[in-house]
């Protein structure tokens, strides 16, 4: 069977199923008697066993199998949760992530489990391991007095008996069960007598592929055979009369008279059920591929742009009909894009939920207690900013729990409770969504970073505290002594900035020494549409997210001083240095002295763009400008406008 | 052609089975992902045959055996489990559960026990 097709839904439910097991066993280790988190990570554990065999990944199942023995023997008390175990079996769902990760990219690395399935089993000791012995055994069904004596009494009374041997298929799994099955079957048309091997070996799978049963009943041979043959996975059933001569009868399954007689009973009872279909219940949610959500995005993007086109031939024209129509098409265009923005949006739920885990191995490892408090998590974002920003925020919380959460006797010393707190908050502001990662560890050092700054050649003077804060967000700067495996490479923070930065976000750092550090990431809420301002550069037009501009100002050329080398205005008595968009363009610009400043904000810096003209604000789709193109850094995309232009973006991030 | 209930909490056990049923012929006329839910479509559809997995969330499938069973005393219900479940199929097996099937599934054990049943 081609299974290729189920990969998908496989690989989309099985990392759903690691990250409920993440949370659900660190849910234990806090209440390690709790029977309920134990049968849910059982559930869990189990449906991903079924799904990895079903799926051919025996690896994956075995794993999970080892895993479920441990789980077994804390559901029967047999074994106490303890933080070994938990550990242990947080090894395991990593590794399993793993797998499960080489198999989404099809890199064919195989993982060595030896290890942990050793592990698993010293810890499941006394494991019953279901053998398979091929040895066939024929099992002589030995009558004593007292069953002779039972046979007599019966057949006075008209009950027949019986001594059924049953043969079990070769590949046959759960053989007692199977076994059961049999014997609730012949017990609900008779009375059972007695069983070689003994019911409780039969229950503890103790038998070959065989096993007797000694019953009475009134039926008859044809219809005791029919029964236990309707039971699947059944090789033969042989029926003998214990009294005579063991005049054994063999009966082979006919399957094909029982498929036939099947497939017409079926047929006259989907006529009756027809109309019984209509009630057929519906589904609640639908998966959709991404690609198809994309795809849909670019639909109704492509139609805001032909919207406005009409929008302004008409406005050309002066025609009311059209513009009265085309009103309408406006708000069901702009209700359109709400919605597939909202179809897009996922609870950030998605990225905070591995974090709980992270702190937990985090303050292990770093020997110092943490808590760590989630607010907001149901705070809706683009599908595409939910991929993205885990990264950054791994970083933050790493940061925060390395650098920023003192020891125990540290924070105890400094009048603080020894437990430190990280808090991950997220919520909606206007058109942004802010996620706040805050620690109430010992706070930036801003002495330390004016060294570092100083060390590697950046003038501090003049700069204010908070700015000296934010230059950690440069490039090669880190200010811990020692670096560990946890944060601290010198490689962090720039990296974080540059990813946030990317996704159209700003990061700013708070920090109050001894108190603790905040780090606050705004982004936006959606990627493909964006109100922009369109300006004029050297003749040529250039789009401006607004999300980044602060105001727009006219001045005079004549206001630009000089200040160190720089070009710069005064404004409302701040210094703003002067980006020329020509010269960053390589662009001739207008003579005109009369031009526009546009003051944007990036994180914490702000800065003047100076363009020759206005052309107004407009809703925009970003589209990608190309592979062939995309060394292009100050553009991060282009849209058409309406009047069939094709205009490029300017990424404010890389031009400041 | 049968009418299927297929009860599973894994859409990806659902789907692979349901393949199997309808490229067999049978009419898969609903899917549950718990035993309530099971329990609920089977009062309104009374389907020929149910699948029923053992371990899923809400109501587990020995519970969701019985109340179908206490419906309708005459269904038929196939338990899926797997490995290591013994004990839980014997249970369902009490509770009135026709025959069983052992995952990963190979699509001729579940034609055989959905025919056998139906027979």
């Amino acid at each position: 069977m081609d299974m290729s097709q189920y990969l998908d839904v496989f690989l989309e439910e099985s990392s759903e199923n690691l990250q409920t097991l993440n949370e659900n066993i660190l849910e234990l280790e806090k209440n390690p008697e709790d029977k309920d988190i134990i049968n849910s990570i059982f559930r869990v554990a189990h449906t991903l066993k079924g799904m990895a065999g079903s799926m051919g990944f025996t690896d994956v199942a075995e794993l999970t199998h080892k895993m479920e023995n441990v789980l077994d023997k804390f559901r029967n008390d047999e074994l106490k949760v303890d933080s070994n175990i938990i550990t242990i079996l947080f090894k395991c769902l990593d590794t399993l992530e793993s797998m499960i990760e080489n198999i989404r990219e099809e890199s064919g690395d195989i993982i060595d489990i030896t290890d942990l399935m050793n592990l698993l089993d010293n810890i499941g000791k006394g494991e019953l391991i279901a053998k398979k012995d091929e040895e066939k055994k024929e099992i002589d069904f030995v009558l004593n007095e007292f069953d002779k004596n039972i046979v007599n009494q019966a057949k006075e009374r008209n009950y027949n008996v019986y001594i059924a041997e049953v043969i079990l298929t070769k590949d046959c799994l759960l053989k007692s069960a199977r076994a059961f099955l049999v014997y609730k079957t012949l017990e609900d048309i008779g009375e059972i007598v007695k069983t070689i091997p003994a019911v409780d070996d039969l229950e503890q799978e103790k038998f070959e592929d065989r096993f007797n049963i000694m019953f009475l009943t009134q039926k008859h041979e044809e219809e005791i055979i029919k029964l236990i043959t309707s039971i699947s996975e059944i090789e033969k059933v042989n029926l003998s009369s214990p009294t005579g001569d063991e005049a054994k009868q063999e009966v082979k399954i006919n399957n094909k008279v029982l498929n036939e007689e099947q497939t017409k009973k079926g047929e006259t009872k989907t006529i009756k059920n027809k109309e019984e279909e209509k009630n057929k219940k519906a589904h609640q949610s639908v998966r959709v591929d991404l690609e198809r959500l994309d795809k849909f995005m670019n639909l109704v993007g492509e139609l805001v742009i032909h919207r406005t086109r009409l929008e302004q031939i008409s406005n050309n024209h002066r025609l009311t009909d059209l513009h009265e129509t085309l009103e309408q098409v406006g708000r069901i265009t702009s209700d359109l894009q709400d919605l597939v923005m909202k179809v897009r949006m996922l609870p950030v739920e998605r990225v905070f939920n591995r974090f709980p885990r992270m702190i937990r191995d985090l303050s292990q490892e770093l020997g110092k207690e943490i808590e760590l408090i989630i607010k907001g998590e149901d705070t809706e974002l683009d599908r595409t900013v939910i991929d993205e920003i885990g990264e950054p925020l791994v970083h933050l919380i790493r940061n925060a729990a390395d650098h920023g959460i003192e020891n125990s006797d540290e924070r105890i010393k400094a009048g603080k409770p020894s437990k430190g707190t990280i808090k991950l908050i997220a919520y909606q502001e206007g058109n942004k969504a802010i996620i706040k990662v805050e620690d109430d560890g010992k706070g930036l050092d801003v002495d330390k970073i004016k060294k570092k700054a100083e060390n590697i050649g950046i003038d501090t003077t003049g700069m204010t505290e908070a700015d000296i804060k934010n230059l950690i967000f440069m490039q090669g700067f880190s200010t811990s002594e020692k670096v560990t495996d946890i944060s601290g490479r010198g490689v962090g923070m720039d990296v974080v900035k540059t990813k946030i930065s990317n996704l159209g976000g700003t990061i700013e750092v708070i920090s109050e020494k001894g108190k603790g550090t905040s780090f606050i990431i705004r982004l936006p809420l959606t990627l493909s549409i964006i109100q922009a301002l369109l300006v004029n550069v050297g003749g040529e037009t250039f789009a401006i997210s607004l999300g980044f501009i602060d105001r727009v100002i006219n001045i005079n050329m004549n206001e630009i001083k000089l200040t160190n080398n720089r070009e710069v205005i005064l404004y409302r008595d701040r210094i703003i240095p002067i980006v020329r968009l020509s010269d960053k363009l390589n662009m001739t610009t207008g003579d005109s002295t009369n031009k526009f400043v546009v003051i944007v904000k990036v994180g914490e810096k702000t800065v003047g763009l100076l363009v020759d003209g206005l052309l107004g604000q407009q809703e925009i789709v970003i589209k990608p400008i190309g592979k062939l193109l995309q060394n292009l850094k100050e553009y991060v995309g282009a849209t058409i406008l309406g009047d069939g232009l094709v205009t490029l973006i300017l990424d404010v991030a890389a031009l400041v | 052609m049968a009418r299927v209930l297929i009860v599973d909490d894994a859409a990806f056990m659902r789907m692979m089975l349901k393949d199997i049923l309808t490229k067999n012929g049978y009419d898969v006329i609903g899917e549950a992902p718990n035993g309530v839910k099971a329990v609920e479509i089977y009062k309104a559809e009374k389907p020929d045959v149910v699948t029923m997995d053992i371990t899923m969330p809400e109501m587990d499938g020995i519970q969701a055996v019985k109340e179908i069973k206490a419906f309708d005393p005459g269904a038929k219900i196939i338990m899926c489990s797997a490995m290591g479940q013994q004990a839980m199929v014997m249970e369902a097996i009490k509770s009135g559960a026709k025959d069983f099937i052992v995952k990963p599934f190979q699509p001729e054990r579940v034609l055989e026990a959905l025919k056998k049943v139906l027979g």
